[in-house]
């Protein structure tokens, strides 16, 4: 519970410093071009594949994490700099 | 008459009407005649007569040793009704009172009695609320986490009802019982400080006192714009003016439209700090925060660090939610954030079909050439789905863990991989390169 509190009141925090930012509910469109829709429908019959084709969707997910894994490292790195690992 | 049965009473003990669990069996078949194997004396049969949110009750039937009194424990006593005929139940809710002496009276709220589990015949499970005597708050609408659709105004009228119930003890004089119901506009920050500048915020509902026992139902129509919003329900037990028991304080969190990060982040907060000073729900968290009390009996120093220092998940899941909705979405970064989304979203379509009619350069000319994918993807499944094992288990069922092993072994390679190569020097990188 204290946990929980602390986190919410960080998440409350940041929530109030930038709630002047304009929120993102989808992709933009560029040249007429809907990247959103185009991006969704894509994916959405990617996973109808993977219905058939299921071992790509372990490999997909495993793709995710690494991207996830580099996207905090790029985060780590730029708070702590070369002090970071994987520098 | 139908067949017996004989239940042990002792499954049924459950002091708080809450659990359930000990409960069985919950439907007694319509006709039959029931044995308790009862060591207690002074025990009531109750029938549910109430109609309505009346609260009358009808003594169907008694058992324990009635002719004996206290002490000369008997088993397999029938109930009995007000003729001394073995009861046949009726369709019906049941319950039923132990009592600690000789010659309980029969007033429902008596200390010295043990409320148990009721029974039905072939009847449908009613709340549990139904049986509790204490003052309470019953229920609150709009319910917790729920949505009201807007209207095509600005302003959507909203009905919101209170029902609590009131102990008759509770309202002797001089006690009372104050009931006090506002609605918080969660769009706010700081709604309470708004709203004394008239800005909106807080607004009182109800600030009364109840003047009878039993169930009160509070009820109003208000007009709300888009947004989240919380009742707050308390009932408070007074001396005159003073405040001498905080009997019951709940709350309800609705949107009108659509619930926003604010709104999300500050319920979760209120939550878990009623949680820490202990609400009065029966719940399995309040159980959890006893364990925090060295008094209670129950103290318990690893439940209770467990409690303090690690988050339910489902209430970090909607903090993560609020996280999410109120930073992560912003710009610039809010576009990483919604790629994720679409990544991670396990929606499927229907692959479109293609179709081409061949024109008059081609011998083919006139005829059409349809190619439906998503067929050969249904069928694909199909068949896959019809080659099993000696087991009964499908390729993929038999496939998939070692597949989904190798890949997260690959995976875990791949991490550790780039963080031990994070650590070699820069002279022994300068001479990989020479």
């Amino acid at each position: 519970m204290i946990t929980a509190l602390f986190l919410n009141l960080l998440i409350t925090i940041l929530g109030v410093i930038f709630v002047w930012l304009p929120e993102v509910k989808t992709l933009p469109t560029i040249g007429g071009f809907d990247i959103d829709a185009a991006f969704v429908t894509g994916l959405s019959y990617f996973n109808r594949i993977l219905d058939v084709f299921w071992p790509i969707k372990t490999v997909m997910t495993a793709f995710l994490i690494l991207m996830g894994y580099y996207g905090l490292k790029i985060i780590v790195r730029f708070f702590i700099g070369s002090r970071a690992p994987a520098h | 008459m139908g067949a017996t049965n004989t239940y042990a009473s002792s499954i049924w003990y459950d002091p708080d009407f809450q659990d359930v669990t000990h409960w069985s069996p919950t439907v007694v078949p319509q006709g039959q005649s029931i044995v308790f194997d009862s060591n207690y004396c002074g025990s009531y049969l109750y029938r549910d007569v109430r109609n309505g949110t009346t609260t009358d009750h009808a003594i169907v039937g008694a058992w324990g040793n009635l002719n004996h009194g206290c002490g000369h424990p008997v088993e397999s006593i029938k109930i009995i009704d007000q003729f001394n005929q073995t009861l046949i139940f009726e369709n019906n809710l049941y319950y039923y009172r132990e009592c600690n002496s000789d010659n309980p009276d029969f007033n429902l709220n008596d200390g010295n009695c043990n409320y148990y589990n009721f029974y039905f015949v072939n009847g449908t499970t009613t709340s549990f609320e139904n049986i509790r005597t204490d003052t309470r708050i019953v229920a609150i609408s709009p319910t917790n986490n729920s949505i009201v659709a807007t209207t095509s105004n600005n302003f959507t009228p909203v009905d919101i009802n209170v029902d609590i119930y009131v102990n008759e003890n509770d309202i002797v004089s001089p006690y009372n019982v104050q009931v006090y119901i506002e609605n918080i506009d969660q769009n706010i920050i700081l709604s309470r400080l708004a709203s004394l500048v008239g800005i909106g915020g807080t607004k009182e509902l109800f600030n009364e006192y109840a003047t009878t026992s039993g169930y009160i139902n509070y009820s109003t129509t208000t007009l709300l714009q888009a947004g989240g919003y919380r009742v707050h329900v308390s009932l408070d037990k007074k001396l005159y003016v003073f405040d001498i028991w905080n009997l019951d304080e709940q709350s309800s969190q609705f949107a009108v439209g659509q619930q926003t990060w604010l709104s999300n982040i500050r319920q979760n907060s209120w939550t878990q700090i009623q949680t820490l000073i202990g609400a009065k729900n029966a719940t399995t968290t309040e159980a959890t925060a006893k364990t925090c009390n060295p008094f209670s009996g129950s103290f318990d120093i690893i439940d209770c660090s467990y409690f303090l220092f690690v988050p339910d998940t489902e209430e970090l899941s909607k903090s993560m939610e609020s996280l999410k909705d109120g930073v992560l979405h912003r710009i610039p970064w809010g576009y990483f954030t919604r790629v994720y989304d679409i990544l991670s979203a396990s929606t499927t379509t229907a692959l479109p079909a293609f179709s081409y009619t061949f024109d008059n350069r081609s011998p083919l000319s006139g005829n059409e050439l349809n190619i439906n994918i998503d067929d050969g993807i249904v069928q694909a499944s199909a068949i896959m789905a019809d080659i099993k094992t000696g087991d009964n288990k499908t390729v993929q069922e038999v496939a998939e863990p070692i597949w989904n092993v190798i890949v997260g072994i690959a995976l875990v390679f791949t991490i550790v991989t780039d963080l031990m190569g994070s650590h070699k020097h820069e002279s022994s990188k300068n001479n990989k390169q020479t």
